[in-house]
């Protein structure tokens, strides 16, 4: 019998969940997609319509869906002109990670993160690392019930001071992210969200009001790409970055460059610019390797010398703290003071090989380092 | 405005009718209302095919072939295809030499299947009955701007059937025949924009479906004429019609119109009134996927 690459991703997230739960019972793990098992929760954010439709006011999309149907990210379902969630509570992968794999560079530092997903996602990316969990219905993937208390819990068990919405696309599951989120005073966690920030306004709002960071996909600075290659669109990703900017939640940037279709020198001048106008130049910015896979196999790695030259334009333009990432050992995942231009953190892919912060100063010249150090 | 010139007007009186299908060459879609469920089936097809369904099946299966008949039973109990002819269909292919093991009757799940009534039968004796149950083939295939993992029942059929119904649909405008194949993708909810086009069109281009579909049968029984896909009795008419075509597609043209004939009947506005129209169908006609067109097909009643 063959392993097929699902199972493969089902085996691992096991692994990572029994190394989390050492002791307990795995035998429940594998689990039928009842509903008794994942009841379904009526979604926030949307209009209710004629006969029996509605309108899902959750991400730009704006999903018009007839009963018995669902929205396009397969992860909301119309019955009987309600409209429900069907992932709330439903993990599909859960680990402990370092938050520099978020990637977070300037948030609690060589502190861990415990990190969950839930099935699906609102764009359908043709460069996914992910797919096989997030390009399918929740119901196609085996997952494990953990309410929002049994996540706080989990992490305080394991001393990991922030809890990481991540690896699919935590828009689709905000209503389980605030309920979990609304626990965190209660047990002293902090809360990120690691998106493609497609989300309309109003639910962005209530994200705002928990997060602690949000990091951000921004996936091209052109609309083809985005219509093309990801189903989403940039208008309404610069939207949510100003959004989170605008109301103090700690941001950072990422931006996978791929071969061709997003890595020229003019769009990653232009979307820097954009960066220094519109958020500054403290907000850092990931450029991150692509590695063929999902639909577009056909292409090569990103050249590091791409990635190199992406971050020389970020610092020509001004910004002060500017990446590359996917390239263990390269001198662009350190981070380096402004002022003085020494190494402040010293990484080794997701290591912290020293950290000469002091008090959010650069222990060196003194030079205050955006970000949330403690 | 530009003129018409003598030779616009010699040409399209001499020249273009020479390049124009005639009635008769348009894709057949048999009708029966037969009140006997199995005459319904079978005059259908007899009318579809131009033959004896028999013969016509003796043709194109062989004795080993493998043939999956692909429901949609996302409308429950009352707009599904109804067992008797299913099963009606499944004799005629029992009888023309397809071995009855061989016959694969599926959609999404078993829970729909059981829900329009049909008996799940996965390693019994007689037809069987199944459904995908989240069972998709590993990679990720690509049909033109699709890219989907197709149900592991695609591996096992030789040939295909469509086996839908004739409904409303809120986003593609109908559902009747070619997209009751979203229902062998595992990913059909990334294809709902823009009146689910061309992305329809696009699936059936797949070897799996355009190399493998031989036939197209519709339970018209119920026609769900607004408020689909699901069932919605507010919007039902009753029919006496099943039809059927060889062609990809001239079920859903035939279909679009008696749509719309009865949304124009219960004073509703017309599917292209509702910015609704099936536009995906269009693509599939200039990817020449089908030989009908709306109004290009020929309705066999009485053969």
């Amino acid at each position: 019998m063959s392993i097929s690459r699902r199972d493969l991703i089902f085996l691992s997230s096991c692994f990572f969940l029994s190394e989390i739960l050492r002791g307990q019972d795995w035998t429940d793990a594998i689990i039928t997609e009842e509903d008794k098992n994942f009841p379904p929760k009526e979604a926030r954010f949307y209009k209710k319509l004629d006969n029996k439709r509605i309108e899902c006011n959750l991400c730009p999309l704006k999903c018009r869906v007839a009963d018995k149907e669902r929205g396009s990210c397969g992860a909301r379902e119309n019955r009987g002109g309600i409209y429900y969630t069907l992932v709330h509570s439903r993990v599909c992968a859960a680990h402990i990670d370092p938050i520099e794999k978020k990637p977070l560079f300037h948030f609690l530092p060589g502190t861990e993160a415990f990190s969950i997903a839930t099935p699906s996602c609102n764009m359908w990316c043709k460069f996914c690392q992910n797919w096989e969990i997030s390009q399918f219905r929740p119901e196609q993937i085996p997952c494990k019930y953990f309410s929002p208390e049994d996540i706080q819990k989990i992490a305080v068990k394991y001393r990991t001071p922030t809890i990481a919405f991540t690896y699919t696309e935590p828009v689709i599951f905000t209503e389980y992210i605030l309920d979990i989120c609304a626990l965190k005073e209660k047990y002293k966690t902090r809360c990120v969200s690691i998106s493609n920030g497609f989300i309309e306004e109003e639910p962005l709002k209530e994200w705002i009001k928990y997060h602690d960071a949000i990091k951000i996909d921004l996936k091209a600075f052109n609309d083809k790409f985005y219509e093309e290659i990801t189903g989403g669109n940039l208008k309404s990703v610069l939207k949510t970055l100003e959004t989170i900017k605008k109301n103090n939640v700690w941001l950072e940037i990422v931006v996978l460059l791929v071969p061709t279709l997003n890595d020229s020198k003019e769009e990653i001048k232009n979307l820097c610019n954009w960066v220094y106008k519109n958020l500054g130049k403290d907000v850092p910015v990931h450029f991150t390797r692509f590695h063929p896979t999902y639909r577009i196999k056909n292409l090569p790695p990103t050249p590091v010398s791409t990635l190199e030259e992406a971050r020389n334009i970020g610092l020509e333009v001004g910004l002060n703290y500017v990446y590359t990432g996917n390239v263990p050992g390269d001198k662009g995942e350190k981070t380096y003071c402004p002022k003085c231009k020494k190494i402040i953190i010293d990484r080794y892919a997701f290591q912290i090989i020293s950290n000469d912060i002091v008090d959010g100063k650069c222990k060196f010249c003194g030079k205050k380092i955006s970000g949330v150090w403690r | 405005m530009s003129k018409i010139t003598r030779r616009d007007l010699l040409f399209s009186i001499f020249i273009l009718p020479l390049f124009q299908l005639k009635k008769e060459d348009f894709p057949a879609v048999g009708i029966s209302s037969d009140k006997d469920p199995f005459k319904r089936v079978y005059n259908s097809l007899k009318n579809a095919f131009g033959s004896k369904p028999e013969e016509y099946f003796k043709k194109n299966l062989k004795s080993d072939s493998a043939v999956g008949i692909k429901l949609n039973c996302l409308g429950g109990k009352n707009l599904s295809p109804k067992v008797e002819y299913v099963e009606a269909l499944v004799k005629i292919l029992k009888e023309s030499g397809v071995k009855e093991e061989n016959i694969i009757v599926f959609d999404r799940s078993d829970k729909e299947l059981e829900r329009a009534g049909f008996k799940i039968n996965k390693s019994g004796n007689g037809y069987k009955c199944y459904g995908t149950n989240g069972e998709y083939l590993p990679e990720v295939e690509e049909a033109m701007s699709v890219g989907a993992c197709f149900s592991n029942i695609c591996k096992k059929i030789t040939h295909l059937i469509n086996f839908g119904v004739l409904k409303d649909h809120d986003l593609a405008g109908i559902s009747v025949g070619l997209k009751n194949y979203y229902g062998l993708i595992h990913n059909p909810n990334k294809y709902h924009q823009n009146n689910c086009s061309p992305y329809v069109a696009h699936l059936s281009t797949h070897p799996y479906i355009r190399d493998k579909h031989i036939l197209t049968i519709i339970d018209g029984t119920v026609c769900q004429y607004n408020g689909g896909p699901a069932y919605n009795p507010k919007f039902i008419e009753k029919t006496d019609i099943l039809f059927s075509s060889t062609d990809l597609c001239a079920c859903d043209f035939y279909g679009w119109e008696k749509i719309d004939y009865f949304r124009k009947k219960n004073n509703l506005k017309i599917l292209e009134e509702e910015r609704r129209k099936p536009k995906y169908l269009e693509e599939a006609v200039k990817l020449k996927i089908t030989k009908a067109g709306f109004g290009k097909f020929k309705v066999v009643e009485n053969l």
